[in-house]
Formats: structure tokens, sequence, C-alpha cells
């Protein structure tokens, strides 16, 4: 049985192909590029796979422009504070994770760039009619948490862009990648910034920035790439505009395995929804989840009433062997936004591991103290 | 593979790795013979990789690799 749901802290167990591919790599070594001998080509052709991997992920043709980064923070930090400012003002969805909110915070501080809110439902999901009212070309950047790490609200991200017309938008897919599908090209994004640890199931350490046109923002982190190294100046061509130093070798060799595991779901759909449903139903919790299920992935929260968030997470580890996180998830807004700031929620995050047995254990867990204390 | 022509080599230099890789796998799927090398000191001061080819083949690998920038350095002699 798969206790485990916790994903969306971090997933787990991985597949199989993950410990075997980063075994591999240290069974011969190498670095990226910089030199001509075969571990170098070895390792070098392995990490351009893996990107294009990536590109094939998020639906873009444009490899070069997925650049790794440590994780969904440090893609998400390179893109916003890399931009410029003009207008001084962006809009971020209800639903952001602290990724976004906290270098926000630090523009305003530092550059006095302010912060609107979508329109939105009373779930968080962005109003798409009164979205149509806003007038976008007055900012430089607009945000969004594409699935929520809270109630796992899955945004419109394909109508937002349109209304959106050409102010930029940069998608946070950290918990969307390798869970639902993205359409980088399709949707015409900007930008996105994806983590390597949790939907898609790879280790930590490992993240990539998407980024449609390289001059929008300015490098973070300047250093040697092993091309044009007679010059002082950072390279303008990508990736390597934005991938100074070694890379994450080990990581994207994890990376690769679990991009090319080919792993479905082991779980129904319908069983999780049926889940859900069943949890809304229990008095004594107050289930966070999308009003619409066509908008729900698979993370959700609750709040208990009438008992300590962390009392409830306690109980369920240590009764029931189930691992949950508990608190604010490192999303103050998306908890604002729900109704649940400051306590927060317990949520519960699945992965592709899964069974439908899992689900029916959890489901009995639930009941069990929802008869206790009713 | 194709044939061996032996009329000297070629060597294309890219802007940087990914660039390369993503030309070796286009010069490898069409079966051109080819070596990943060391970028010849003469040519740059750099310490990456080139591609190797026979300059018989340069027209038609220029055209598989259509948008690709490339530098490209005939050889004298074999480095
Ligand atoms: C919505 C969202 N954005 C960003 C992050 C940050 O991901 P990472 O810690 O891998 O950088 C998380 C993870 O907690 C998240 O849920």
């Amino acid at each position: 049985m798969n206790l485990y749901f916790d994903n969306s802290s971090t997933s787990f167990p991985k597949p199989e192909g993950v410990s075997q591919s980063i075994n591999e790599y240290f069974s011969h070594g190498g670095t990226y590029g910089r030199a001509a001998y075969n571990r170098v080509i070895e390792v070098s052709r392995k990490v351009e796979s893996t990107r294009s991997l990536l590109a094939n992920l998020i639906g873009t043709s444009l490899a070069p422009n997925v650049v790794f980064t440590s994780n969904a923070t440090h893609a998400i930090n390179l893109f916003i504070r890399g931009m410029r400012y003009p207008k001084k003002k962006v809009i971020i969805s209800p639903l952001e994770h602290n990724a976004v909110c906290r270098p926000l915070q630090y523009l305003f501080q530092t550059a006095g760039v302010g912060v609107d809110t979508f329109p939105h439902h009373p779930d968080g999901r962005i109003d798409i009619q009164k979205a149509a009212k806003v007038n976008f070309a007055s900012y430089d950047l607009g945000i969004i948490n594409h699935v929520s790490n809270v109630n796992g609200v899955i945004q419109p991200i394909k109508e937002i862009k349109r209304l959106m017309g050409n102010t930029p938008l940069l998608v946070d897919a950290s918990q969307s990648a390798g869970r639902v599908e993205i359409r980088a090209d399709e949707w015409k994004l900007d930008a996105l910034a994806l983590t390597g640890h949790k939907g898609i199931m790879g280790p930590t350490g490992t993240g990539a920035l998407f980024i449609r046109n390289p001059d929008m923002a300015d490098p973070l982190i300047f250093g040697g790439t092993g091309s044009n190294s007679e010059s002082y100046l950072q390279p303008i061509d990508l990736p390597d505009r934005f991938e100074a130093g070694t890379p994450n070798i080990v990581g994207i060799y994890g990376l690769w395995g679990a991009l090319s595991s080919g792993m479905g779901y082991s779980f129904k759909r319908e069983h999780f929804v049926e889940l859900l449903h069943e949890i809304s139903t229990f008095s004594s919790f107050k289930l966070l989840a999308a009003d619409d299920t066509d908008f729900q992935s698979d993370v959700f929260s609750i709040k208990p009433l009438g008992m300590e968030v962390s009392e409830l997470a306690r109980i369920l580890f240590e009764k029931f062997s189930v691992e949950t996180r508990s608190g604010l998830h490192c999303a103050p807004l998306a908890h604002r936004t729900l109704g649940t700031f400051t306590t927060g929620a317990v949520r519960f995050s699945l992965s592709k591991f899964h069974t439908d047995n899992d689900l029916d254990y959890l489901h009995s867990c639930l009941k069990k103290i929802d008869e206790g204390r009713s | 593979m194709r044939e061996e022509a032996n009329t000297g080599f070629t060597i294309l230099i890219f802007s940087n790795i990914h660039q390369v890789m993503h030309a070796e796998k286009i010069i490898a799927d069409k079966g051109y013979p080819y070596r990943i090398v060391p970028v010849p000191s003469n040519l740059s001061s750099e310490c990456g990789l080139c591609i190797r080819i026979e300059s018989s083949y340069l027209d038609s690998i220029l055209s598989d690799l259509q948008n690709i920038k490339v530098e490209i350095h005939t050889l004298n002699n074999e480095p």
C-alpha cells in the first residue's frame, strides 16, 4: 500500500529509471561540453536529450529555450528578477506560491512594482468573463500558478493568455508539469517554470525555465559555459545565456530516467472524483478543491472543523500511517483566497503510483476520523 | 553509413554544446561519417567540442542543418 500523500512537496516513489540512470552516470562520469573525449560526449548527449524531453513535455519546439535550473524557485527568480518593469505593474493569480510572492515583494520594496490579482471564482480559478474586461496592456507581466498546490485548481491558461494578448505571461508549472497537459507553443506562453521532483517524479535539485524570447530577461547568474571563452561577456545564445557553471549532471540523468519512464496513472480518474465527493459529505471537514471537477488536479486539502490542522495530520500519520502536509504550504496568498489563513489545512497530493485501493484506504481513514467526531 | 570519399576534412564549429549535439543528431541520423573532436586551437581558444566531417559532404550536411548557426573551416591535414 502506498500511504505517501505528500507528492506536492516532493514525489515518492520515483520510477525505477531514475536511480538506474543516476547509477549509469556514476559508472562513467564526465562533464557537460568543455572537452571532446567520450565521457563528455556521452554526458552532453544525455543532457541535450533530457532538454528535448522537457521541451516535448511542455509542448514547445524550442528546445534551446528550455534552460536547466536547480528548481522552480530558481526558474521563477531568473525570470522575475531578470525582467524590466517600465509600467511598474504585475498581475497574478490568487493562488500563487511564495516562490512568486516573495520575489514580487522584493521588487515592490526595491523598485516600487505593484501587484494586482486576476478576478476569480471562490475556489481561486480565474474568472474568464471578468478577466476579459481587464486592461492587460497596463501590466508588464502576468503570473499564473497553473495548478494550485493547495486545492489543485487547474487554471485555464490558454484562455487567459488569449485575453492577455502581447502582455507576457509566466506560468508556474511546478505542480502541473507531469500531471496535466501543457502546450507552451499552442498557448503562446512567454515563460514557464517547472521543477523536476514533483509531478515529473525526478530528483530534487532539477528544474527548468522555458523562455520564448531570451531578450526579455537578463541572466541571474554569470560565468563559464564552455563556449565563447575568449570573451568576458556572457554568451547571448541559448541555452548558455542562462546556464553558467557546471550543470547538475547527476540530477539531469535522474530527470532523463523520469521523463523516459512513460508512466501512466495507476488509479482511475473517476475513482478520485468519487473520493472527493465522499469527503465533501463528511461533516467534520471542509474540503478545499475545485468547484468544477473539470478543473481539478490530483491535489486537494481539507480543513478539519473544531480541530487543529496539525492534530489531524498527526492522527493520520500515527493511527493510519498516512503522510500528509499540514499548514500553509508556502502559499499564504492561496490560503487567504480560500479563507484558511492563518491556520492552513491538511493537504493530500497523489502520484501516478497510487492505486484505487490506496484511495479507498484514505477514504476509510477519513471516514473513521469523521465518525469518531460526529 | 555513407562511403568515405576521402576529400579532406572540414570542421564545423557551433555556438554551444546544445547546438553541437543537435547537429550531431541530424548528421548521425542521416548516416554521414563524422567525428566529434576538440576545437583545434588554431581556430579558436575555445576548449569545447566540434564536429569533423568529410569535405565532400559539406554541402549536403549544411542543407540538412538548415538554420543552425555554424562556422566552417577546411583542414589541410588531419588534426
Ligand atoms: C505552486 C508552486 N510553485 C513553486 C514551488 C517551488 O518548487 P521548488 O521548491 O521545487 O522550487 C512549489 C513547491 O512547493 C509550488 O507548489
